[in-house]
Order: C-alpha cells, then sequence, then structure tokens
C-alpha cells in the first residue's frame, strides 16, 4: 500500500515504533482504522503535522467495534486524548491501542487502568469512583443498597492505608493479583 | 484487639510523638499528600534501587527495611509529584520537622516494601521495570518536565551506554514512560541526539561498534519474523471474534485445540517424512544404481518390478470406520512396518526399525517438551506470579471485570448481566454467612451426606464403566474368536466396545454436570473443577482398562506364542499382532468419537438451536460447555498418544480431525449457542487444562514405558519383530559402538553409577536451594507484607492522635495530669 501514498516518513515509523509496543505493520494498520472514522478529515498523507493536530470527534471515535460496546469508552478516550475532551489525534488513538495491546508491560496497562477508574481525577478511587463503575459494568441494575455495599467491600478489602479510598499503590496491588487483568485489558485491533 | 498490636509494636515511636507534642504543641500533620497517595515518586531501578526526593529527606531512616534497602547506587530522577506548593499547603510544618517526622510517617518507608517487591520481579523477569508516570497537574509546562526527563535519563549511566543492552534498556524506557506520544517522541530524539554526540566524542571501539550494528540489523530482522509470524498467525481472526462474542472462556477452548493441533502437526511432520515416506518407498520402489557413463552412477528410484507384496483383502469403505479389512495391511499399522533396513547403496541403510524407535521416541519427548514448557509458563503465569489468594473477590470483579475484547453487544449485555449477578450472589452470601451462624450445623450434615454419597455414586459410576468396557472387551475377543470365518460378525464386535466407550464418554460427563448441581458448591468455579476432574478420572479409568486389557492379552498371546503361529499358520493368513489390534483399537475409538461426540452432537445443538429459535422458546438455547467440549479433546489426544506408537499414521488422522473439529465447533459456537452464563476465571482454567493434558501423557509413556521394556514384541509383524523387546534397539545400538573410540570412553564414565548418583545428588541439592530460596522469599514477602499493615495502622492511629491534639483539650489534659498516656 505504502508504494504510491506514503502515509508516514520513515523517521515518523522508526519514532512510532520506537515509542509504542507496535509493529511498522500495526501502526499503518491503526492508521486505517483511523481513517476510515472520519475519511473526509483524515489524510492518507500523514507526512506532516497532521499526526498530533487533526481530531477525530468523540463521537465518531465511540462507533469503532472494538469500543463500542464498551462502558468505559467515553472515560478511555478522554484519558488518553491530550486535551481531555475524548476528541482525540492520531498519536492519541495510537497509544491508546498501544497501551491496551498484548506487548504493552502490565505497570502501563495498570498506570492506565488507574486513570480510567479514577474518574473524578483525585488521584484516589473513592467510593464515588467506585460506584460510577458499578453502575456503567451492570447498567445500572444493582439498586443503591447493593451497589453501596459493594463500593464498601471494595474498600474495605483492597484500602491498607483506611483512608478510605484506594491509592495508585492500592490499586495496583489489587491488580497485580488478578491474573485476569492481563486478559481483560486488551484490545486486538 | 488492632490497638494492641499496634501499642505492642509501636510504642517507641508513640513515646517519640508524645514528647514532640509535648513540647511544641504544634498542629502537626505528618504526611501530606502526594506522600500518601500520589504515584510513587518516580523510577524504579531493576537493581531495586529507589530514589525519590523524600527518601532523600531522611537522613536517619532507622526503619528495618529502609535499612535492607540497598541505596540506589545510579538513577536518581527526581521528579516527585510534590511540589513546594503541596508542601505550603501545611505552613504551619518547618520543613525540618518532615524530616523528624519522617521516621514513623507512612510514605516513604510505606511504599519502599512494594517498590521493593517490584523491582525484585522486574530484576527476575531481567527486563528492567522503568516506570515514570504523567506529570499529574500541569504546574510544570511540558517542555520543563521532558527536559526534567530528559536529565534524569541522562544522569543514568546504564542508560546512557553506548551498547545494545542500554539502547534495549533506553527504549523499554520511553516506550514505558506514561506520557503524551509527543513527549516521549522528544524525549527520544534529545537522547538520541545526545547519545550520537558522546559516540562522536569518544570513538569507541570498532569491533564493540561492529557487534552492536550486529545485533541491532539482528533485532530488526527479529522484528520482522515476528511481524511476519503474526500475520501466519493460524485461526487468529477466527478466535478473535469468538472472543469478543463468547468472552475468553470459549476461546481458551479454541486456543487449547489449536495449541493441540499445532503439536499433532509437528508429530506428523516428523513421523510422517522419518518413518512412513520411508517405509512406502521401500514398498514401491528400490534404488537402483544405474551408470551413466563409465565412471559415474547414479542412484535412481525405480518402481519394483515384481509385484508388491500381496495384500490379502479387498477394500471395503466400512475398513475406513473399523480400521479392520484392507486397512490394517497398510501402513497405518504397527503391523506393515519391516523390520530390515532399506538398502540404498554400498554401505548404505536406512534401517526401518531403528526409523520407527527413535522417530516415535522423538515426537513423544517433543511433546512432552513442549507441554511442560507450556505447563509451566501457564502456571507461573496465573499462579505464582499471582501469589494465590484472592481475597479482592469484589476489586477484582470491578476492575478486572470488564473483558475489553468484547465487540458484540450481545456478549456484552451477558457480560454486565453475569457481573451484576455474580456480585449480587456474593453479596448474598456475605449476607447469607452473617445470618445462617447457628441453623447450618443440620444443614451442613446433610449437606456433607449429600456430597459424600454424590462421591460415592461417581466413584461407583467409574468403577462401573470400568468394569463395562473389560467385559466387553473380553466378549469381542470371544466373538472374533468364535467368528473367525465371518467377516461381519468381526466388524460388529469390534464396533461395540467403540461405540460403547463414546457412549459412556459422551453420557456420563452430562450426568455428572447434573449431579453437581444437587451438591450445591457456593462457588459455581467449585462445581467446574470437581466436574472437570470427575470426567478427567472417567477418561483414566476407560483409557487405563483399555490399556491393562491389551497389555494382559499381548501377554497371553506371546504365552501361547507357539498356539498363535500354529493358528497363523493354518488359520489365518493374517499374522496375529497385538500391536496392530490395539492400534485399530485406538483408531476406531478416535473415529466413532468423531462421528458421535463431534458431529452427532454439534447436529443435536443445531436441531435444538432451531427449535429454540422457530418453534420453543423454553427449551433454551444450548450453551457451549467448556469443560466436557476441552476434556473431550484431551481424552481424543490421550487415545491419540496410547495408538500413536502402534500406528504412526494416527497423527494424520488426529490432524485432520481436529482441523475438522475446529470449524465445526466453530460453526457452531457461532450460530448455535449462546454465550455462558457462567463467567470463567479464563486465565486459571487453561492452566488446569494443560496440567491435565500434561498428566495425560506422562501416564501414556509410563504404560508405553513398560510395554516396550516388559511386553514382548509380536514375533510374526512389525519393525521389532526379530528382537525381544523394542527397547533392546538401543542396546544393539550401543553394542555396535566403537568400544575404543574417546567417545565411548565420554559416554561410559558419564553413565557410571557413582557418576550418576553425583546427578541425582546435585539435582537434590539444587531442588532444595531452590525450594529454601523460595521460601525465604516468601517469608520475606509475607513480613514486609505484614510491616505494611502495620504501617498503615499506624497511620491511622497517628492522624486521629494529631486531630485530636489539634482540637483536643482531651490529650492536652491527659498530658497534664502526668499520667502516661495508654492510647
Amino acid at each position: 500500500m505504502g508504494n504510491k501514498v506514503v502515509t508516514f516518513s520513515e523517521e515518523q515509523i522508526d519514532d512510532y515504533q520506537d515509542c509504542t509496543y507496535f509493529t511498522r505493520k500495526e501502526i499503518l494498520r491503526v492508521h486505517k482504522r483511523f481513517r476510515e472514522l472520519s475519511p473526509s478529515t483524515v489524510p492518507k498523507c500523514m507526512t506532516g503535522d497532521e499526526a498530533h493536530t487533526i481530531k477525530v470527534p468523540l463521537n465518531l471515535m465511540e462507533t469503532l467495534p472494538e469500543f463500542r460496546e464498551n462502558p468505559f469508552r467515553k472515560r478511555i478516550f478522554s484519558v488518553f486524548s491530550s486535551d481531555g475532551t475524548g476528541n482525540m489525534t492520531f498519536e492519541d488513538f495510537l497509544e491508546l491501542l498501544s497501551v491496551l495491546s498484548e506487548q504493552a508491560p502490565r505497570d502501563i496497562k495498570v498506570f492506565y487502568a488507574f486513570k480510567i477508574y479514577d474518574f473524578d481525577g483525585d488521584e484516589h478511587i473513592g467510593p464515588a469512583d467506585l460506584q460510577q463503575a458499578l453502575t456503567l459494568l451492570t447498567s445500572n441494575e444493582l439498586n443503591a443498597e447493593e451497589t453501596s455495599q459493594a463500593c464498601t467491600k471494595v474498600v474495605e478489602e483492597s484500602d491498607i492505608d483506611g483512608d478510605g479510598k484506594l491509592s495508585f499503590i492500592e490499586f495496583e496491588h489489587v491488580i497485580l493479583r488478578a491474573p485476569d487483568f492481563l486478559t481483560t485489558f486488551h484490545i486486538r485491533i | 484487639m488492632n490497638e494492641e498490636r499496634r501499642r505492642g509494636s509501636q510504642d517507641a515511636s508513640i513515646s517519640d510523638i508524645e514528647e514532640e507534642n509535648e513540647t511544641e504543641d504544634t498542629e502537626h500533620i505528618p504526611m501530606n499528600d502526594c506522600e500518601l497517595g500520589l504515584p510513587p515518586p518516580i523510577i524504579v531501578t531493576d537493581n531495586g534501587g529507589v530514589c525519590s526526593k523524600l527518601d532523600d529527606a531522611v537522613p536517619n531512616n532507622n526503619h528495618p527495611v529502609a535499612r535492607r534497602r540497598p541505596r540506589p547506587n545510579h538513577l536518581h530522577i527526581n521528579i516527585t509529584n510534590c511540589t513546594s506548593s503541596d508542601l505550603s499547603s501545611h505552613e504551619s510544618l518547618p520543613s525540618h520537622k518532615v524530616a523528624a517526622m519522617t521516621p514513623i510517617s507512612l510514605s516513604p518507608s510505606w511504599a519502599k516494601p512494594h517498590r521493593l517487591i517490584r523491582a525484585r520481579k522486574a530484576s527476575l523477569c531481567s527486563t528492567p521495570g522503568y516506570v515514570t508516570f504523567r506529570n499529574p497537574t500541569n504546574r510544570i509546562s511540558s517542555s520543563t518536565y521532558a527536559e526534567e526527563l530528559i536529565h534524569a535519563i541522562e544522569n543514568d549511566e546504564s542508560l546512557m551506554a553506548d551498547s545494545p543492552a542500554s539502547e534495549q534498556m533506553r527504549l523499554q524506557t520511553v516506550r514505558g514512560m506514561a506520557e503524551a506520544m509527543e513527549l516521549r517522541r522528544n524525549v527520544k530524539e534529545k537522547i538520541c541526539y545526545n547519545i550520537g554526540m558522546r559516540s562522536q566524542n569518544s570513538p569507541s571501539d570498532p569491533t564493540k561498534w561492529f557487534k552492536y550494528r550486529l545485533k541491532k540489523s539482528f533485532r530488526k530482522v527479529n522484528c520482522g519474523t515476528r511481524e511476519l509470524l503474526g500475520h501466519f498467525e493460524l485461526w487468529g481472526s477466527t478466535i478473535k471474534s469468538i472472543e469478543g462474542r463468547f468472552g475468553t472462556g470459549v476461546a481458551t477452548y479454541f486456543r487449547f485445540l489449536r495449541s493441540l493441533f499445532l503439536i499433532n502437526l509437528c508429530v506428523f511432520i516428523m513421523s510422517f517424512s522419518f518413518l512412513v515416506f520411508p517405509q512406502l518407498l521401500d514398498r514401491f520402489y528400490h534404488w537402483n544404481n544405474t551408470t551413466i557413463s563409465a565412471n559415474s552412477s547414479v542412484l535412481v528410484l525405480e518402481p519394483k518390478t515384481y509385484p508388491y507384496e500381496e495384500i490379502n483383502s479387498t477394500f471395503y469403505i466400512v475398513d475406513l470406520v473399523t480400521g479392520g479389512g484392507w486397512l490394517a495391511d497398510t501402513e497405518l499399522f504397527y503391523g506393515k512396518y519391516n523390520s530390515h533396513s532399506v538398502h540404498i547403496n554400498e554401505g548404505e541403510y536406512y534401517s526401518i526399525p531403528d526409523a520407527y524407535f527413535f522417530t516415535t521416541a522423538a515426537c513423544y519427548l517433543f511433546t512432552v517438551i513442549v507441554l511442560s514448557i507450556k505447563v509451566a509458563k501457564s502456571y507461573r503465569k496465573n499462579f505464582i506470579e499471582m501469589q494465590g489468594g484472592f481475597t479482592n473477590v469484589y476489586a477484582q470483579r470491578i476492575f478486572c471485570g470488564w473483558d475489553f475484547g468484547i465487540t458484540n453487544s450481545e456478549a456484552a449485555e451477558l457480560r454486565k448481566q453475569t457481573l451484576y449477578n455474580e456480585l449480587r450472589e456474593l453479596l448474598d452470601e456475605e449476607n447469607n454467612a452473617e445470618r445462617s451462624g447457628a441453623k447450618t450445623l443440620m444443614q451442613r450434615l446433610t449437606l456433607m451426606a449429600c456430597r459424600v454419597g454424590v462421591t460415592i455414586l461417581v466413584g461407583s459410576l467409574l468403577i462401573g464403566s470400568g468394569v463395562l468396557v473389560w467385559f466387553l472387551l473380553a466378549r469381542q475377543k470371544m466373538l472374533v474368536n468364535e467368528d473367525v470365518g465371518t467377516l461381519e460378525g468381526r466388524q460388529q464386535a469390534s464396533m461395540v466396545m467403540s461405540l460403547v466407550v463414546t457412549g459412556v464418554m459422551l453420557i456420563l460427563p452430562m450426568i455428572f454436570s447434573r449431579l453437581c448441581a444437587i451438591e450445591q458448591y457456593s462457588n459455581p468455579r467449585n462445581s467446574v473443577f470437581i466436574t472437570l476432574l470427575r470426567t478427567f478420572g472417567l477418561e483414566v479409568a476407560i483409557v487405563g482398562v483399555l490399556l491393562a486389557y491389551w497389555q494382559k492379552s499381548s501377554k497371553e498371546v506371546q504365552v501361547h506364542s507357539f498356539n498363535v503361529l500354529l493358528v497363523m499358520w493354518f488359520n489365518l493368513n493374517v499374522p496375529q499382532c497385538w500391536e496392530t489390534s490395539l492400534g485399530q483399537e485406538t483408531y476406531r475409538l478416535i473415529l466413532v468419537d468423531f462421528f458421535i461426540a463431534l458431529i452427532g452432537t454439534s447436529f443435536a445443538e443445531f436441531i435444538r438451536s432451531i427449535v429454540y429459535q422457530y418453534v420453543w422458546k423454553g427449551i433454551g438455547a444450548p450453551e457451549f460447555d467448556i469443560a466436557r467440549n476441552t476434556l473431550n479433546l484431551i481424552y481424543n489426544q490421550t487415545l491419540f498418544w496410547v495408538g500413536f506408537y502402534y500406528s504412526p499414521l494416527l497423527s494424520a488422522v488426529i490432524v485432520v480431525k481436529l482441523f475438522i473439529t475446529f470449524y465445526v465447533k466453530q460453526a457452531c459456537v457461532l450460530h448455535n449457542c449462546k454465550p455462558p452464563s457462567r463467567s470463567w476465571r479464563a486465565a486459571q482454567i487453561q492452566t488446569v487444562f494443560l496440567a491435565l493434558t500434561f498428566l495425560a501423557i506422562i501416564g501414556v509413556l509410563f504404560t508405553l514405558g513398560y510395554t516396550m521394556t516388559r511386553v514382548p514384541a509380536s514375533k510374526g509383524c512389525g519393525p521389532f519383530r526379530e528382537i525381544e523387546h523394542a527397547y533392546l534397539i538401543i542396546k544393539h545400538k550401543l553394542n555396535n559402538i566403537d568400544k575404543n573410540s574417546n567417545w565411548y570412553t565420554i559416554g561410559e564414565w558419564m553413565f557410571k553409577p557413582g557418576v550418576v548418583a553425583g546427578y541425582i545428588i546435585a539435582l537434590c541439592v539444587g531442588v532444595y536451594y531452590m525450594r529454601a530460596v523460595a521460601h525465604a522469599r516468601g517469608a520475606m514477602v509475607e513480613l514486609l507484607r505484614n510491616m505494611l499493615v502495620l504501617e498503615a495502622e499506624d497511620k491511622i492511629f497517628l492522624q486521629k492522635n494529631i486531630r485530636e491534639a489539634k482540637s483536643g483539650r482531651k490529650y492536652r489534659n491527659m498530658c497534664n495530669a502526668g499520667r502516661h498516656y495508654r492510647f
């Protein structure tokens, strides 16, 4: 495909390869997927600064089949978008998929998972964050009492320093002991 | 009781605090925000060194952990999340106070054990665990931040060295930074540039440079091949789509199927190229030394002109199913293989018995090695690295409950439903446990009785099926002996047994899973494991009985070998060959299983889903039973391993079968089944499957080893007809070795009893050492963990006191009263 129109310069590709966990082919595939979202605004050739200036709005990003069903999609996009609005540039998107790829190590995944679950951005996962996550996860089917009970349980069993919320280290501690995390926090593209 | 623990362990620190508070009586808040909760300052190094501003602010850190911790000898990255503005929120706290208080404050030492563990882990995995964290606030502009990062990295010698290893580490660091892409690119460019400058300034050793280049290009090639291989990943997209719609549990089955398929494919390729192909060549062709000119001659393959060895039966379609008749007389089975060497040229031979023995041995060895690696890896990943214990049940449901791979709305809905159910169940369980303290005794007794009863029932079912198989085998033999003349009678008799065995293997697991429902296991996972174990027990029972029976009859054959010979000469043209009949038996079992368990059940599921869709909803859509299906795979694989030695071409059969299975099951899952309603701990179940498979092959190998060394090989057929036992072939080989060669001497020395004992002792010592180390590490982890908990308790305790001290008369009153204050 690259014979006629060069999507990225060699240097760009090298940079992306060095900065993400993707191979050249995967980077091009990510670009293809990105372009499919909004063919009118995303050019085929991105050798200039298009990669970090052209944004695809959140509502288009949400139509990606990989994210369509994900209850956290809004939060994910807003965490990864450089301006925090959820409108993604190509580089944001690449980074998002790189973190969620199979090759990414656990540390980085845990870090972003923490970010995602920390809805109010106070560097702690408090009961409010947990409640929000639960609501999204179960389509609001648990009643208020059950939700708050579950949240209390989470804090009870994972909060080591007893401040009633989970800090990053506590969160990481939970995740380190969860065998499923790596298999579930993972998107194939 | 927490009070007491706290009191006991921390008396010293408490009294320190008291004094301080008494004298100064200021409003102390020993920990600021960033100390408490924000991500650990910046970097975990691979040698266990951790550095942060806070650490450096602790001159006399007399905490045991801190003392044990190696001081960082490199990598000082001082970008912490604490800026002065953080501290300024507690203006009343002079900075030297922070230092004085830190030994008993929570933060640095609190984070240390954890970081220590992680750093250890990173160094164990030999990948450096560099982690940075995205600048939490925008107090520093991104360019300054980048500068700081670059500076930090440049200060680290191990990162800036001009060697491939450090380049790898640099890459890891850049990739692992949780920063925006642009920033990372900046950092990377800068560092590369600086490295370039450095290496220009100090021209390094040309050989080193060359090596570096070589390694770099090698890595590039490596990357390329990985990319290429990823492209050819077998059934990758199919499995992905299944994973998307049905979650990781069902995908585990398909992954397992794929790995078995690949292993068997390798076995097939090996056995075909080294064993079957030469044998076929020998059967139809012979080597001829054709003279081209006066002094050169070429080896040419020529068809054998004389009629091939007579094939004494005509081919019937039904033979394909029974494995008898015409098929029994082909390379499919042991009996047909030559016991002589193929003569190729002057002094060049290809010995079929050697090929037979060593090829099959290599195939088994290959399978064992691949499987053990897989089991070990999977075990380490899912059990050891997770440190066992699943105490964070709720947190795991919430944080790991969502499978990000799901792309299908139905599956998503289902996953939500599952999570909801699981949480409800957990909460209910919790509430029930609180409620049902007293009532349980009677109920527990009945439940226990019920479980014991079911277990006994299952046990007797297992024994019963074993006896049934034994009985059928005996009957079959009788029939064969009686109806020696009629072909049909023999075929029927031989089919009955495989049909019944397959039927048992199909029906009993279903009964087992029904029975499990009666037992009311509180956790669905337990019931699945129990069913798994029982079904595996069934498989072991049946295959075990088959093997035992064959062993017994093969011995009988040998005892009466003279009779057999007579029978052979006078009544039957086909030589009595127990190996071949064993091969046929497994062949039949595998084939019948294919028709019944695969095609049959799939068809039944298809009908059911049709009925569900168009006729009657009450029947419910079929569900994909992972346990049953996977155990069916294991059963098949065990049969194959049993049969492979007696029928090398069985590998082709199993490869084809698994190939078809994949597509049938895929169609079945995608079109007929609804996703499983029970959520599976996919990561762990995979290990269990692999472990069961591994157990199966070990069992099979033991039996085969016994057979090869103890049960005499048939005298009338097969590659080993000229020797007593198959394993003697090694002995013959050893005897042929030149006794005077150096290799022989070395080999002889290596296998001297004393030396062998040395190996064993070394092995034992090694294992013991490893175990001791593991234990020590476990104890260490436990210690650190307890410390963590204690310190956390301290923190709360101190915070409470400070709060009281801040507002409270109580504290002052107590102090004024001059009594020793007990908390």
